[in-house]
């Protein structure tokens, strides 16, 4: 069998990876928003926002008591008043099909603590579901059918924000408030919708991964360009007869760097392992697979990466990760010489 | 470096020495800036490592005579080239001055490529057309000048309305103009500057002698006749903003910066240069040629996004384009004076000269 780029493969991971990175842009853009003022053009004193963080839930959490929860935005309003974001871009289906997401919701809907606030709790909170913007309508159906049939119940605010990619003069974040209701009815008056225009928070912000898996060839092509690009001496660079580097590296080393340079800018102990180890360890698979890494034998997912220049390293392993084998006989496959069957066998031709 | 109000005695007595010695072989005095990628690099043990011979002659007070040698293939026959140059230090610790009365083809075709080859510990400052503009203005406007004309110039433009080849036109245009008079040459035909040749003569000169002078965005220079005024008013102002340079690149790394929070670079441009989302391509395309260098890109349309690293010291950068003036670049976690500088001038001589300046101002303004 002989592998071959699936082009339909290489199209709908180049569309997960567009989905990936604008909700990554709309989570940052929303948190940036919420801890915004407008009047005096800076931020709310005190406040602030983290994609992903360990909440504590309490004994009375009418889904996971006694736990830890990581949504993937806290925002902290003010010392009173704290937001929790679920990003779904594509919400669609049925109450079934999303019970597992209304259940993530209704944890949410309980006095969490660990809020980046004094004493790690704010007095008012409100749960919002971040959408892509094609799926407002079966969010708006699919949340007035659990709440009328009562298997969607909060005690605090729900609301769903949606979310689009607009380009006009500069390249927005649309944000618009769609269902629900928020405590801050100021808030909820400027989404209507609210752009944000990303010039003005995406360079400043180095976030490229939320709590959710990011597509392989994105994760692959971060950590090619700027975590293994840094491991190497600057000095090897400077031989102009070298092609390639070896870089010997542990999938933790890797998962903390890829961390500091993509992941939330300070460490605190509530922060969430982004990347988790389990997204980098598929990750040095793949590279082993592709005999681009191989593991060493002296130490638990230790491994030698062959690091070299790829003219374009996210399309490399986009169709790395969109190989197909070709069974052969199927044509456009490769032709194999009809071998003459044994003299012994020929007895058993019809 | 130099004053003069208050000049270096040794250094007036270095530089006679050079315009006697260039004089009599009928040659110019050619020099350039380098910057040092960090305080306390040896320029002769850099250079030793990559030809054959570079000797430390004489150490003085203000710098270092230096022998290089090397063998170069020129016009097919292979030959060893030598030449004397001084290194000689300034009033910034990174920016030195590197001048030579020896041949052109010593430093053309050993000494540029020799720094060249250092990079990243050692480059030259490229300057942007703008501010070497301001340089030739603000020299021709010396009280003791008779008269300062411009004869000749490099300059580069957009090739508008291409859809695939080159986009960018050379021009090298020979005149005899004054700085004013090319500058409205430039502004009417949208051209950005690489390099000026001017003439001279200064007043008081009973000989009416024209001395002769080059420059170009990378810190280059020669001077023919006299050397005095030339140092004291072309290569003085082209310290300044050499120095400008190395203050800018400097510490964008985002290992160098507290919570290793980013300093992005924006490239602004007058025009709405990506209102046609053609220009992205030619970004792209602009990007995936920078030597040494890989691009990936991300998105490329409407908005464009790509990372690219520069495999000369291992930094890298993302690029951006979120509105139609402008290019973000956000270096990351290694990102030398070299690379940034190397990274900026590749996009503002190929793609399109714009303004650089630090993102957080042009956000402001």
């Amino acid at each position: 069998m002989q592998p071959r780029v699936d082009n339909n493969l290489v199209k709908s991971m180049r569309q997960q990876i567009d989905t990936y990175n604008d909700t990554v842009d709309a989570i940052i853009c929303l948190g940036h928003a919420l801890i915004w003022d407008d009047g005096s053009k800076t931020f709310k004193k005190g406040a602030g926002y983290r994609l992903g963080r360990r909440m504590d839930t309490s004994q009375h959490n009418s889904v996971s008591p006694n736990t830890q929860v990581t949504p993937d935005l806290v925002v902290v309003v003010t010392n009173d008043y704290g937001v929790i974001a679920e990003a779904k871009p594509s919400f669609h289906g049925s109450v079934g099909s999303r019970q597992a997401e209304l259940k993530q919701l209704m944890k949410y809907d309980d006095d969490l603590c660990g809020w980046m606030a004094p004493k790690e709790c704010v007095a008012t909170a409100d749960i919002v579901l971040m959408v892509h913007y094609s799926r407002k309508g079966d969010t708006i159906d699919i949340l007035d059918e659990a709440v009328r049939t009562g298997q969607l119940k909060t005690s605090k605010r729900l609301a769903a924000v949606s979310f689009a990619r607009t380009p006009q003069v500069q390249e927005f974040i649309s944000l618009e408030h769609f269902w629900g209701s928020w405590s801050d009815s100021v808030i909820q008056h400027r989404l209507r919708p609210l752009p944000v225009p990303l010039e003005r928070v995406r360079p400043f912000c180095t976030l490229q991964l939320y709590d959710s898996e990011p597509p392989l060839p994105l994760l692959l092509q971060l950590t090619w360009d700027h975590v293994f690009s840094r491991m190497v001496p600057e000095e090897k660079f400077q031989d102009p007869t070298s092609r390639q580097f070896e870089v010997v590296c542990d999938v933790g080393m890797v998962r903390d760097q890829l961390a500091e340079t993509c992941g939330q800018q300070r460490s605190e102990k509530r922060q969430p392992e982004i990347p988790r180890r389990d997204w980098v360890k598929k990750m040095f698979d793949l590279l082993v697979k592709k005999r681009l890494a191989e593991k060493l034998n002296d130490g638990d997912d230790k491994y030698k990466v062959f690091y070299s220049r790829k003219p374009d390293a996210l399309e490399y392993f986009i169709k790395a990760c969109a190989v197909r084998p070709v069974k052969s006989g199927v044509r456009g496959a490769s032709r194999k010489k009809k071998q003459k069957p044994h003299p012994g066998q020929q007895s058993m031709r019809f | 470096m130099t004053n003069a109000h208050d000049p270096n005695p040794s250094l007036v007595a270095l530089r006679g020495q050079l315009m006697q010695y260039a004089a009599k072989h009928e040659r110019d005095v050619r020099g350039m800036f380098v910057c040092l990628d960090r305080e306390g690099i040896n320029v002769a043990e850099q250079f030793r490592s990559r030809i054959a011979s570079a000797q430390e002659e004489r150490t003085l007070p203000v710098g270092k005579w230096l022998v290089l040698s090397d063998r170069k293939t020129i016009d097919g026959q292979d030959r060893t080239v030598t030449g004397r140059i001084l290194v000689l230090t300034t009033n910034n610790s990174r920016v030195l001055l590197v001048v030579s009365a020896e041949p052109a083809v010593f430093c053309n075709r050993l000494l540029v490529p020799l720094v060249d080859q250092c990079r990243p510990r050692l480059s030259f400052p490229n300057l942007t057309s703008k501010s070497l503009m301001k340089l030739l203005l603000d020299s021709s406007k010396h009280p003791k000048l008779a008269n300062f004309n411009i004869t000749e110039h490099t300059v580069r433009s957009r090739i508008l309305g291409k859809k695939a080849g080159r986009r960018v036109r050379s021009e090298r245009v020979w005149t005899d103009e004054t700085v004013q008079q090319v500058l409205v040459s430039l502004q009417e035909r949208a051209q950005w500057l690489q390099s000026a040749t001017f003439t001279y003569q200064l007043q008081g000169d009973q000989s009416h002698a024209e001395h002769v002078g080059q420059i170009s965005r990378r810190c280059l220079f020669k001077v023919r006749g006299e050397i005095d005024w030339f140092w004291d008013n072309v290569v003085d102002r082209m310290l300044e903003e050499a120095t400008q340079v190395v203050k800018f690149y400097s510490g964008r790394s985002r290992s160098d910066t507290a919570d290793h929070v980013p300093r992005p670079i924006v490239i602004e441009y007058n025009d709405a240069m990506f209102s046609d989302k053609s220009q992205n391509q030619r970004l792209k395309r602009t990007l995936q040629q920078l030597p040494r260098c890989a691009t990936s890109v991300i998105h490329a349309n409407p908005y464009f996004r790509a990372s690219v690293v520069d495999f000369t010291d291992g930094s890298s950068y993302e690029v951006w384009v979120l509105s139609e003036h402008r290019i973000v670049i956000v270096p990351q976690f290694r990102a030398s004076l070299s690379s940034a500088g190397r990274v900026c001038d590749f996009i503002l001589a190929r793609f399109a000269e714009g303004e650089v300046k630090d993102l957080e101002y042009a956000a402001e303004s």
